[in-house]
């Protein structure tokens, strides 16, 4: 058989001293990191905006966008920007990151998330060459009667001419519909809609435009709602044909815009529509145009929640660490639950010190890497611990240090087994995980690493320094009650194991 | 021992078809036969299964918090006005308009007449504890010619409570509207924070949410139009011929509430779900809309406690109308309308001027529905955004597809290796793996359990850890070989000593995981179940389908074997 170590026994409580310098200068590393850079706190915790943007332009530059922000009175400064990958696509235009600080624009409430989306919006559409001519207005050809209500109640209208906004609305939507072409041509056309009376027209007029929409923007359920509306193919007499046929087409469309590519398409010439009468691509064209850019992502966090979810993060993971030491110390003493405790809370800050350093951003997906690394860490602990509370029960005259350096010694190459093929799927993760996932993965590869380490090099020297510790504050008749009390546990877990 | 074994393997045989079952099975429908045969239809339907979080599928996450304080204050400031006019009606003089303390929840009110304090301070007092949910709260002091009313830190709470409770059912209704699949509304975060959390699949533009929400819902009391609760037209044409009704003045709306006491009286069965063919004809004025609605309780009622009756209250300038109409209109319906359809029709039994109720049978879920309905015209309280994402379906397609390949190529490689460094009982550890993820899969499948990002993180530890116990075995029964222990007999103590192990290690990671699922937000939520669930399956496949196999492979051939491929 295929044998990593063959009756090692290596020294590792002799080396004991450089395990603690090693520590003291990856602690010392990793609080530079803390101190001199700090944390790059993603939007989760500082609070602030995280924008995904994919341009058509594959030339647009970071500092395009700055500028664009810049005359929209944003402070480009402190704005970040930063490519995506394209995650293997090609042809795809850019992608960019546009990350804003909590305290950038006017903020509308003062723990809220105010209105920096609206104001990033605004001026990410000065790179669209076909200004809609309504801007902050949305297109009354997608609109549906619960959008209208509410244009209705929010411009003050009650009640008009003794109908409720609810039938004025129904009434609009109806008109909109029985157009020859199932649009409005444009807005004044609402005016011509039976019994809505002039302030009700105005309201809408003010509230919407009619014209081309943002093909790159449009959602897949309002694409749909205006093609079984316009109906260019003529299936309105077979409903469940028009349904078919029309969803067909969107599920092309979205597919292809937002899987295929990345969010936005070139041209609409360039959809796969495949064989369709030319009627469909009129209607299309007819009633959009191609935008410069698709947000297709976005996270807007109040400053007050990242805090609470910050707290909330550190308060989760210490109440499961005190669990996790009180179950340690129910199974075998005390002083291995601390020093399992210990080991872990020696790994967190080494990983987060590097974090820092590298200026890595930590988010709630890195919290989740952080309590996966704390998982494996305590695993490696109890697995040698397991072992000496075994080896204990067996050579009871050994000293402590002979017993744990079997216990790590004969344990090593699961250790090492173990640890390897975790280290290979977490590398896997970093090499092939995508952006997203290799904030997380980076996390555990280090953690892996330091975990590993920490229950050699850390937990078990803490466990015999506890227990010498022990020991000596016990008059020397007691002490050998005290060695048998520390195998009892043991002959319960040998009880448990022959129930199998 | 045979026959241990074949039981033994029965079961996991047994076990892995029910897991497979539930990955596959068509929820929600008859099976046919092509659920089973069929590849691509197996497939979609563990699609659909398997649920995916926002962060996976795309759609909008949205917190907001409600500002719980505003709906006290405003409760504070209602009860002022309340003060003068009540005041004013029993001819009791007031130095002044009452004074609002609004952020100490307190009223302030100097009566003109001192030999009426006294009277003022009890009616007032009587009135304002009315109106309150417990019936208590206020406590009043008198010094000189003012009575200070303050407001007890509980009711406060209470209102707070209900606040939140009552924001959380206007979004619900709104949300309705958008006609989303599986939204989210819900609690979020800590108990006196009084957020909610809005989550709609698939839906890409959070502003137009967010208008939706702004808007008022439309709470009317309106005439009913004859006697139309003891039949109900089956359609809107019926309603219009069937008589009393007139274009100009009325309107047919449908009937959506529960089936009101008198049907019951008839002999009709009280029906399950609401009926979509009754309609009734109403007035297109209201007397009173929601913002003239104070409040609204269920309460039970004072003879018979299993029964529920709906106490509400109405604001000085609603009352007056409502008192007017109820007064004239004693015996008449009268239609409970919310944007636009009927919820309930109570008949008038007396006068209503502030305080009134509605009695008949009522549960105490139906009466609280009611009661919530009657509160939800307006949101009791400004709501403020916190957080706010929306994920794009293409990033979510990116993480699936990227975190698969990952996974696939990273379980190859760990496979690989097993094969070769445990030779043929890797494959006992590669079998006891792939069941173990089949499990986890089954339960998120079979419970709708979310899968999301975190959750992904979970499953990375629990193969990681996985691999571990299986490795922990496979080198305790080497080493009992290398002592020279028969292969049997290896097995065995292998199987033994690595089972302390294994069982301290995983009971230390389920007791830090169901911490985290007790006291964590939703991703460090999900992070937990997919670690509790897979590793309970671990224990499983790895301790005992591993030495299913192990016995098996031992006992091949009917004697005990003398070599083991480890």
């Amino acid at each position: 058989m295929f044998r990593l170590f063959h009756d090692n026994n290596i020294d590792f409580l002799g080396h004991k001293a450089v395990f603690i310098m090693i520590s003291v200068v990856l602690m010392v590393i990793g609080c530079v990191g803390v101190v001199a850079r700090g944390f790059n706190l993603g939007v989760d915790f500082a609070g602030g905006s995280l924008y995904y943007v994919q341009f058509v332009n594959p030339k647009t530059a970071p500092n395009d966008i700055r500028s664009a922000l810049s005359a929209q009175g944003i402070d480009a400064q402190k704005v970040t920007i930063q490519p995506i990958s394209s995650g293997g696509r090609t042809g795809v235009g850019r992608g960019l990151l546009v990350r804003l600080p909590a305290d950038v624009g006017t903020v509308d409430e003062t723990t809220g998330i105010g209105n920096q989306k609206r104001i990033v919006m605004k001026a990410l559409s000065s790179f669209n060459a076909t200004q809609t001519n309504a801007p902050g207005k949305s297109d009354v050809n997608l609109a549906d009667e619960a959008e209208i209500f509410n244009e209705l109640t929010l411009a003050g209208i009650a009640a008009d001419g003794g109908a409720t906004p609810e039938a004025i609305a129904t009434a609009i939507v109806a008109h909109r519909n029985s157009q020859p072409k199932g649009v409005y041509a444009t807005i004044e056309d609402v005016r011509q809609a039976p019994n809505v009376s002039a302030a009700s027209a105005d309201a809408i007029v003010g509230a919407f435009y009619a014209g081309k929409s943002d093909i790159n923007q449009i959602g897949g359920d309002d694409f749909l709602n205006l093609m079984m509306r316009m109906d260019p193919l003529g299936l309105k007499g077979d409903a469940a044909a028009a349904t078919a046929q029309y969803t067909a087409l969107r599920d092309t469309f979205i597919g292809y815009r937002d899987r295929t590519l990345s969010g936005v398409v070139s041209s609409i010439d360039e959809i796969p529509f495949g064989e369709v009468a030319p009627q469909f691509r009129e209607a299309i064209n007819s009633q959009f145009f191609v935008g410069a850019f698709n947000m297709t992502n976005a996270e807007s966090v109040g400053a007050q929640v990242g805090d609470d979810l910050r707290n909330r993060a550190i308060y989760v993971t210490l109440a499961s660490l005190v669990g996790m030491l009180v179950f340690i110390a129910f199974r075998f003493e005390w002083i291995y639950g601390v020093s399992a405790v210990l080991a872990v809370f020696h790994d967190v800050p080494v990983t987060l010190g590097i974090f820092a350093l590298f200026g890595w951003e930590i988010n709630l997906t890195v919290i989740a890497a952080i309590l996966t690394l704390i998982g494996y860490s305590t695993n490696d602990t109890i697995v040698i611990f397991d072992r000496i509370r075994e080896t204990l029960r067996a050579q009871r005259r050994d000293s402590i240090e002979k017993v744990t350096n079997d216990a790590i010694n004969a344990t090593l190459s699961r250790t090492v087994i173990a640890s390897g093929t975790a280290f290979l799927t977490v590398f896997v993760l970093v090499l092939f995980g995508g952006d997203v996932l290799r904030s997380f993965a980076m996390v555990l590869l280090i953690g892996i690493v330091v975990g590993t380490y920490s229950s050699i090099g850390i937990a078990s020297p803490i466990m015999i320094w506890l227990n010498k510790r022990q020991r000596a504050s016990l008059p020397a008749s007691v002490r050998a009650t005290a060695d048998a009390a520390a195998a009892e546990p043991s002959a319960r877990a040998a009880r448990t194991a022959k129930t199998i | 021992m045979k026959k241990n074994l074949r039981l033994r393997t029965i079961f996991i045989v047994a076990s892995t078809v029910l897991a497979i079952l539930a990955v596959i099975w068509p929820f929600g429908r008859k099976p046919t036969l092509a659920d089973f045969t069929s590849l691509a239809q197996m497939r979609a339907n563990a699609g659909k299964n398997i649920h995916l979080g926002l962060d996976l599928k795309g759609g909008i996450h949205l917190v907001m918090q409600v500002q719980a304080e505003e709906a006290v204050q405003a409760v504070v400031a209602a009860d002022a006005e309340v003060a003068k006019v009540k005041l004013t009606e029993k001819g009791i003089p007031l130095a002044g308009d009452p004074e609002v303390d609004a952020p100490n929840h307190v009223i302030r009110v100097r009566i003109g007449a001192p030999d009426r304090v006294a009277e003022a301070d009890t009616l007032l007092t009587t009135e304002f504890n009315n109106a309150t949910i417990s019936g208590m709260g206020w406590s009043s002091s008198v010094s000189g010619d003012t009575v200070t009313y303050s407001l007890a830190n509980d009711e406060a709470r209470r209102i707070m409570e209900s606040a939140h409770q009552q924001a959380m059912n206007i979004v619900h209704n709104r949300v309705d509207q958008l006609g989303v699949a599986e939204p989210v509304v819900t609690g979020h975060g800590a108990k006196d924070a009084y957020q909610i959390l809005l989550q709609l699949p698939g839906q890409d533009d959070p502003e137009r949410v967010k208008k939706l929400l702004q808007a008022e819902s439309r709470l009317e009391l309106r005439p009913v139009v004859g006697d139309s609760r003891m039949s109900f037209y089956p359609s809107v044409d019926a309603a219009k011929q069937g008589g009393g009704f007139n274009e100009a003045e009325h309107e047919v709306l449908q009937y959506v509430g529960r089936a009101e006491p008198q049907d019951k009286a008839a002999g009709a069965e009280q029906p399950e779900t609401p009926q979509l063919d009754r309609f009734m004809i109403v007035d297109k004025k209201s007397i009173v809309a929601g913002q003239d609605l104070r409040d609204a309780r269920a309460i039970p009622d004072q003879f018979n406690s299993r029964n529920y009756q709906i106490n509400f209250s109405l604001k000085p300038g609603g009352a007056e109308r409502f008192g007017a109409w109820t007064g004239a209109n004693i015996g008449k319906d009268l239609a409970i309308v919310l944007n636009g359809q009927v919820q309930s029709a109570p008949r008038i039994q007396g006068q209503i001027s502030d305080n009134g109720q509605i009695t008949g049978n009522f549960s105490k879920e139906t009466a609280e529905d009611l009661a919530l309905t009657l509160r939800s015209g307006a949101l009791p309280a400004r709501i403020v955004y916190q957080e706010e994402r929306t994920v794009g379906p293409s990033l979510g397609a990116d993480s699936i597809r990227q975190g698969l390949i990952s996974s696939i190529v990273g379980l190859s490689v760990v496979c690989l290796f097993l094969l070769y460094y445990y030779r043929a009982s890797g494959i006992n550890a590669i079998v006891a793996l792939v069941l173990n993820l089949l499990f986890l899969v089954a339960f998120i499948a079979w419970s709708g359990a979310v899968l999301t990002l975190p959750g992904i993180a979970g499953v990375i530890l629990l193969i990681g850890m996985a691999v571990d116990s299986n490795v922990l075995i496979f080198e305790r029964i080497r080493e009992e070989l290398r002592n020279g222990k028969v292969v049997r007999s290896a097995v065995d103590t292998g199987f033994n000593k690595a089972f302390t192990t294994i069982m301290d290690t995983h009971v230390t990671t389920i007791v830090s995981a169901v911490f985290l699922f007790m006291f964590g937000t939703g991703p460090i939520k999900g992070f937990a179940v997919t670690l509790i669930v897979g590793l309970l399956a671990n224990l499983f496949t790895a301790v005992f389908v591993s030495r299913t196999m192990f016995t098996w492979t031992v006992n091949r051939g009917g004697r005990p074997a003398e070599t083991l491929s480890i």
